[in-house]
C-alpha cells in the first residue's frame, strides 16, 4: 500500500499495517487492489513515520472494535508504548490528531492516556503552564465554578 | 499548544482520567476538579463527565436542591426541609442534573440521608422521603439521557425496595429511567410484582 504525506513524501507499507487504521481499511476495501498512492493531506511525513512505527509494532494485536468503546481504557502503558510517547508536546498532539483522523483507536487511547498522565496530580496553574493555556475565566466565574464543585475535595 | 486539541479529544482525555480513577475516586475527583478550573473550554468539557455519576455527598444534594422551583421550595419548607443554605437555580453556572448518566440508587439515597442527618431535626424519615421524591422529580425534569440504573448492592437484601418504589410508582419519576440502557439488579431480590412489572414497562431500551 502506498501513502503520501502532506508534503508529498511517499511511504510503502504492508496492507496489514495499513489496516490498523479504520479509515485506510475502509478505503482499501472500497478501492480494492490499486497502485495509486493514498494521499493523507492532514498528516506530515515525520508524524506518518511515527504512526507507521506504531502500527508495525502492533500489527498482530487483536482488533478492538468501536463497540468496545465503553470498555475502560487500561491504566498501564507497556515499555515500548511509553518509549514511543516520549516526544515533545507538539509531536504528541500531532499524533493524537492523526490517530483521530486515521481512526486508529489504540493509538488514540495511548496518546490520550499520555496526556491524562500529564494532567494528573497537578494544580490548575501547573496545567496552564504545562500546556500554555490562558485562563479566560473572570475571577467571579472561577469562584462560582469552584464553589459549586467544592464537594470534589471532600474526603 | 493545547488549544489545538479539539474538544472531542479533550473529552476523551477526561474520560480516561474518570474511568481509570473509579478505583480511587478521591484522587480522580481532585484531578477533574482541577481540570474544570483551567479555562472555560476545559470546564465545559470536563463538567458533564464530573457530574455523570452521583457522589454520595451531602454537598451534591445542596446543588441539586437549587433546581426546585419557588413553589416547590415553599412546599418543601412548609414540610420541614430547610433551604437556608440552598442557592437559586439562576445563580448556578451549569444545569448539573442534566449531566447524569449513571444513577446508583443506593448512593443517591445515602447522599440524601446524610444531607437530612446534617440539616433536619430527628426523626428524619419524613424529610428523607419527601426530599428523595422531590429530587427524583428534579432529575426526571432535567436529565433526559440517563443510561444506567444500579439497584443491586450485594450487602442489601432488597434492591433498595422502598426507594425503587418511590421511583417507579409515579409517571413523572418513572420517565427518568425510560432511556436506561443498562440495568444492574438482582432479580431474586425483587419481592414486589408491581415493581418488576413497572420496571419492565419503563426500561424498554435495555441492551442485553
Amino acid at each position: 500500500v502506498k501513502l503520501t504525506s502532506s508534503e508529498g513524501t511517499e511511504f510503502i507499507i504492508d496492507r496489514k499495517v495499513a489496516e490498523k487504521s479504520v479509515l485506510l481499511k475502509n478505503m482499501l476495501e472500497d478501492v480494492g487492489e490499486s497502485d495509486m498512492a493514498i494521499p493523507l493531506p492532514n498528516v506530515t511525513g515525520p508524524i506518518l513515520n511515527k504512526v507507521i512505527d506504531y502500527c508495525t509494532h502492533h500489527r498482530d494485536d487483536p482488533f478492538v472494535s468501536q463497540e468496545d468503546d465503553s470498555k475502560k481504557v487500561s491504566d498501564d502503558i507497556d515499555d515500548w508504548d511509553a518509549e514511543f510517547c516520549k516526544v515533545d508536546q507538539g509531536t504528541l498532539f500531532e499524533l493524537i490528531l492523526s490517530a483521530n483522523y486515521l481512526d486508529i483507536k489504540p493509538l488514540l487511547d495511548l496518546t490520550c492516556k499520555t496526556v491524562a498522565n500529564m494532567i494528573k496530580g497537578k494544580t490548575p496553574d501547573e496545567i496552564r503552564k504545562t500546556f500554555n493555556i490562558t485562563n479566560d475565566f473572570t475571577p467571579e466565574e472561577e469562584e462560582h465554578v469552584r464553589k459549586e464543585n467544592e464537594w470534589c475535595e471532600e474526603r | 499548544m493545547c488549544e489545538k486539541l479539539p474538544s472531542e479529544i479533550l473529552r476523551h482525555v477526561f474520560k480516561i482520567i474518570y474511568e481509570n480513577g473509579l478505583n480511587d475516586r478521591a484522587e480522580m475527583l481532585e484531578d477533574l476538579y482541577t481540570c474544570i478550573q483551567v479555562n472555560k473550554r476545559w470546564c465545559e468539557t470536563a463538567m458533564p463527565i464530573l457530574w455523570s455519576n452521583i457522589i454520595p455527598s451531602a454537598s451534591v444534594i445542596n446543588v441539586y436542591m437549587s433546581f426546585f422551583t419557588p413553589d416547590e421550595r415553599n412546599e418543601l419548607i412548609y414540610k420541614g426541609i430547610p433551604f437556608q443554605k440552598i442557592s437559586t437555580k439562576s445563580s448556578l453556572t451549569f444545569c448539573y442534573p442534566s449531566f447524569l448518566r449513571v444513577l446508583n440508587l443506593h448512593e443517591f439515597s445515602s447522599a440524601i440521608f446524610h444531607w437530612c442527618l446534617q440539616e433536619c431535626r430527628q426523626p428524619i424519615s419524613i424529610q428523607y422521603n419527601i426530599l428523595l421524591r422531590g429530587l427524583l422529580v428534579i432529575l426526571a425534569r432535567h436529565c433526559k439521557t440517563l443510561q444506567q440504573l444500579h439497584l443491586d448492592r450485594r450487602l442489601l437484601l432488597d434492591n433498595m425496595h422502598h426507594e425503587l418504589w418511590l421511583l417507579l410508582h409515579e409517571l413523572t419519576t418513572r420517565n427518568l429511567i425510560t432511556s436506561v440502557r443498562k440495568l444492574c439488579l438482582d432479580v431474586r431480590k425483587i419481592i414486589n410484582e408491581d415493581c418488576l412489572r413497572l420496571l419492565c414497562e419503563s426500561c424498554r431500551h435495555l441492551v442485553s
